[in-house]
């Protein structure tokens, strides 16, 4: 931890407030609110006002049950254990955990661990009254907008509200690595599920077409499509010749390109410019994959054709998210999920979500990655969509392991595995096992966590693998065929 | 520590939020505030008659409600046997229901019974205790008969009702279709305490008003006859949006002939020219006189300036909570720039803190709100009226008069009009431009 940072000027102001607050408040129940996305940030500053504080003051810190997120609770059994706190000396309160409350129930009941925690913040100012203390309630953002709406009494006595924005913090040593290398799944978009006829019976009716007159208008729709159907047989293994083949996509695509250009078929040419991208990303020629995104989002743009836009918008994204620009990633998937809300596309806007919980997984904020993939999960739910509910489900998981809370974790890979068994994905039930049972590694170190099952399952074939993550891992590839 | 930081830090204290419940704080801080609210109520509750015995008491979050029913329980005690409670206290806000509301008058009228330690027959007790403790599924000690036991079971009682939520759903499921049972019980409970005190029974309820608008919905619409069943006087608080629906209001009108009284926000100003918004009006010096009382009996005189007690008051809006809350939020601000420079002796709530103060509040206002919110605060500004398109409309209008940003003052005349720190949120975004 690196307590030397300087803080941002809001930040400081922001730090400066509270601890006023906390040492004014004393005697008396004073409700002060964090607001806070950054765990790291967050740990930096309790750590701080421990520093500051003490020994005149203690610090304490409490966490909520997480089945029953009630405040009051919280700090009654805290009081209940210290006697120091008893005997009413002087000390602060600092109460975790309302950031990994769900905001969907896994249970499919209708109250949410957000809504119970609402409404025991709502109803709890009897119950409060009785501790006499600063009680400074953590939350992040998206919590904070969630009291201003469903708790308004207990926002109407709050004592005061601090305000703490996003510093650049160091690296911080891992906690564990041990849910490196399990980011999740290729959008299905990206997988050309378009209806072709036989490839000999194609190029023959390209031929014949041709043959009649060079410049039919449908011809450049039909290279298109032979590119696409060229680039399906890559990806599935399908192709006689791999090298052959690959220029024979190349050059259909180019073909269409030179069509449509000609004939200004606009719309045509923005899923053209799209799936030659695909093809170059398939190649792991990433650079021209971008530029070929690019252009389609250009031209997706002018012609107003917003599924292209979005479509553009999300393979830009993972593209980026491959090379490691996990910023960029972001932009371009916030972009698509404004895209899919104009749209009305509930089925690609949970996909936005997700994706932008995977790429905030990547960056290592883990709290954010947990609030966007338990928007989507609210989505694939709503709309009926298991199969991604349980993607949800485990990216969610790898999230809530990375941030330590392995009970919940645990209950999260549970979930998404019985939905991958459910719907029959083996391989992601053996991921699910494989979490478990890392989870349960994680518990060695700390003996008070019952290990769960799993326990017998053997360790990753390839140690050093598990802990890379996936991006790495395809740049290892690309490295790999590059050497070749 | 300095001086000037620890009257700044008594000050912070005792700018609290809270209603004044506890004696010594009422001793401390109360200033005469709305009497004749204490006084029509005291009227309403003394002319009821055995038919007409339910008073619906509302008004804004913070404007005094909870202090003025705890004073009005001190002033009623000498007549009546009074029966104050939280519901909050007892039930878990997600389980309230008209029955368990029921369920707690008999509990909350027994418990007092016990404090007062009101004499009454051994074999009638017993089998009261038995009948609460049943329906609770609590434990009655088999050796410990008669009179000792009854504040300890109390006290079981309620932290079952509170802490088990299969005793509140099973509560819920005995009695969902005999209502009338348990409303005969809590008579027959009322019936013989009166008869013992020889005073009549008040009940009054207070945190109801923090209810969802849908769970207040439930109880007081659909489920309003059978709250009002019992043959006691009962005052209940309910949300200030709950009365502005006309559907609820009606009814709530017919079943209590319209005892519906609401604790009005302090008029600051008289009702505005709806043509000449922007016109300097005087403000009303009476409510300032008031107000500035209640500020001086927390704040030491000399740590604020004139002119911004009058500021604080003036954007207040007229609601308590929210004029204590700005002077709390202004003393952080000095506390803040004392622990900057601990030399300073001259640090004073200032015009400077003030405008700070407000802008930190501003913020506050604003995070929740969208753009159908803003046009909703914008048409109720020039308009000074309620008037909203549908359903959906109207319903974010009743959330924002839930949460202050649109206030409701009465006279004579009846206006609503925006909180004055949601004035200066919308004037800065350039929304009140014609």
């Amino acid at each position: 931890m690196n307590s030397e940072l300087e803080l941002k000027p809001e930040n400081q102001d922001s730090y400066d407030k509270l601890i006023v607050s906390i040492e004014s408040g004393q005697g008396i129940l004073t409700p002060l609110i964090a607001v806070c996305d950054d765990m790291r940030l967050r740990e930096l500053l309790i750590r701080r006002y421990e520093e500051e504080l003490s020994p005149d003051l203690r610090v304490y810190r409490v966490r909520l049950n997480q089945e029953e997120p009630s405040l009051r609770l919280g700090v009654a059994t805290l009081i209940q254990n210290e006697e120091y706190l008893q005997q009413k000396k002087p000390a602060v309160i600092m109460v975790m955990g309302s950031e990994t409350l769900m905001f969907v129930s896994p249970k499919r009941e209708d109250r949410t661990e957000v809504d119970k925690f609402m409404g025991y913040l709502q109803w709890g100012r009897e119950g409060l009254m009785r501790f006499p203390y600063p009680i400074v309630l953590w939350v992040t953002k998206k919590i904070e907008l969630e009291i201003t709406r469903s708790a308004l009494d207990f926002w109407s006595w709050r004592k005061g509200v601090a305000h703490f924005v996003q510093e650049f913090l160091p690296e911080m040593p891992r906690e564990n690595n041990l849910f490196e290398a399990q980011s999740v799944s290729l959008r299905d978009s990206e997988e050309d599920t378009g209806n072709f006829l036989p490839l000999e019976d194609f190029k023959e009716l390209i031929a014949k077409v041709e043959e009649k007159n060079r410049e039919d208008p449908s011809l450049g729709t039909m290279y298109s499509r032979l590119g696409r159907l060229y680039s399906r047989r890559l990806r599935r293994g399908e192709a006689e010749d791999d090298k052959l083949e690959k220029e024979e996509a190349f050059l259909s695509f180019q073909k269409a390109i030179n069509l449509q250009s000609k004939n200004k078929l606009n719309d045509n040419l923005t899923q053209t410019f799209f799936y030659l991208g695909l093809l170059y990303k398939h190649c792991s020629q990433y650079q021209q994959a971008i530029e070929y995104f690019q252009s389609s989002l250009e031209l997706a743009r002018e012609i107003d054709d917003c599924q292209g836009e979005s479509d553009a918008l999300d393979s830009l994204g993972y593209t980026c998210e491959i090379l490691g620009e996990y910023q960029k990633a972001i932009d371009y998937h916030q972009q698509s999920l404004i895209m899919t809300r104009e749209i009305g596309d509930r089925f690609e806007e949970g996909h936005a979500l997700y994706n932008l919980g995977q790429d905030y997984y990547s960056l290592g904020e883990y709290q954010e990655s947990i609030n966007y993939h338990n928007l989507s999960l609210l989505i694939f739910r709503e709309i009926g969509y298991r199969r991604m509910e349980a993607f949800a489900y485990l990216g969610l998981g790898y999230s809530l392991a990375k941030l330590g809370e392995k009970w919940k974790a645990k209950q999260v890979f549970e979930q998404a595995k019985t939905l991958f068994q459910e719907i029959d994905i083996e391989h992601k039930v053996k991921d699910c096992n494989q979490a478990l049972y890392n989870l349960g590694k994680m518990a060695i170190a700390q003996p008070t966590f019952i290990p769960p099952f799993g326990e017998e399952l053997p360790p990753p074939e390839n140690p050093e693998e598990a802990v890379l993550p996936r991006s790495h891992r395809r740049a290892k590839q690309r490295r790999k065929k590059t050497t070749m | 520590m300095s001086e000037l930081l620890e009257r700044f830090r008594t000050a912070y204290r005792n700018l609290q939020l809270l209603s004044l419940l506890k004696k010594e704080e009422l001793e401390k801080f109360y200033v005469p505030y709305n009497i004749h609210v204490i006084d029509e109520l005291e009227q309403v509750v003394e002319d009821c008659s055995d038919t007409n015995n339910k008073v619906i008491f509302t008004g804004h979050r913070g404007c005094g409600k909870s202090t003025l029913l705890g004073r009005f329980t001190e002033r009623m005690s000498d007549r009546f046997f009074v029966v104050f409670f939280s519901i909050a206290d007892l039930i878990e806000m997600s389980d309230i229901n008209h029955i368990n509301i029921l369920f707690a008058i008999a509990v909350q009228i027994m418990e007092q019974t016990e404090q007062q330690q009101i004499n009454i027959s051994e074999s009638t007790k017993k089998s009261l205790y038995e009948w609460l403790a049943t329906k609770t599924q609590t434990q009655i000690q088999s050796d410990s008969a008669g009179i000792s036991v009854g504040f300890n079971l109390i006290e079981m009682i309620k932290t079952k009702l509170q802490s088990e939520k299969i005793v509140r759903r099973e509560l819920k499921q005995e009695f969902e279709r005999k209502t009338s049972e348990l409303v005969a019980k809590i008579d027959e409970i009322v019936a013989l305490i009166q008869k013992e005190v020889n005073q009549e029974i008040v009940v009054i309820i207070d945190d109801l008003d923090k209810l969802d608008l849908q769970v207040v919905r439930e109880i007081f619409h659909d489920n309003v006859k059978m709250l009002f069943k019992p043959q006691v006087r009962i005052v209940f608080s309910i949300p200030i949006a709950t009365p502005r629906e006309i559907n609820i209001r009606r009814h709530l009108e017919t079943e209590t002939s319209n005892q519906i009284y609401v604790m009005p926000v302090a008029k600051l100003y008289p009702k505005p020219d709806i043509n000449n918004r922007e016109e300097e009006v005087e403000p009303i010096r009476e409510t300032l006189k008031t107000f500035s009382d209640i500020l001086y009996e927390r704040i030491d005189p000399e740590l604020i300036e004139r002119d911004a007690v009058e500021t604080i008051m003036l954007k207040s809006g007229g609601v308590l909570r929210e004029l204590i809350r700005i002077a709390s939020v202004c003393c952080t601000k000095c506390l803040l720039e004392i622990r900057r420079d601990k030399s300073r002796d001259d640090i004073k709530i200032n015009a400077e803190i003030v405008d700070k103060a407000l802008t930190d509040m501003r913020n506050d206002f604003a995070t929740p709100l969208s753009k159908r919110h803003y046009d909703i605060l914008v048409r109720t500004y020039r308009e000074l009226q309620q008037n909203t398109k549908d359903d959906t409309e109207l319903e974010k209008f009743l959330d924002l008069l839930h949460g202050l940003y649109i206030l409701e003052y009465r006279n004579a005349d009846q206006w609503y009009d925006v909180h004055p720190i949601v004035y200066d949120l919308l004037e800065r975004k350039g929304l009140l431009l014609t």
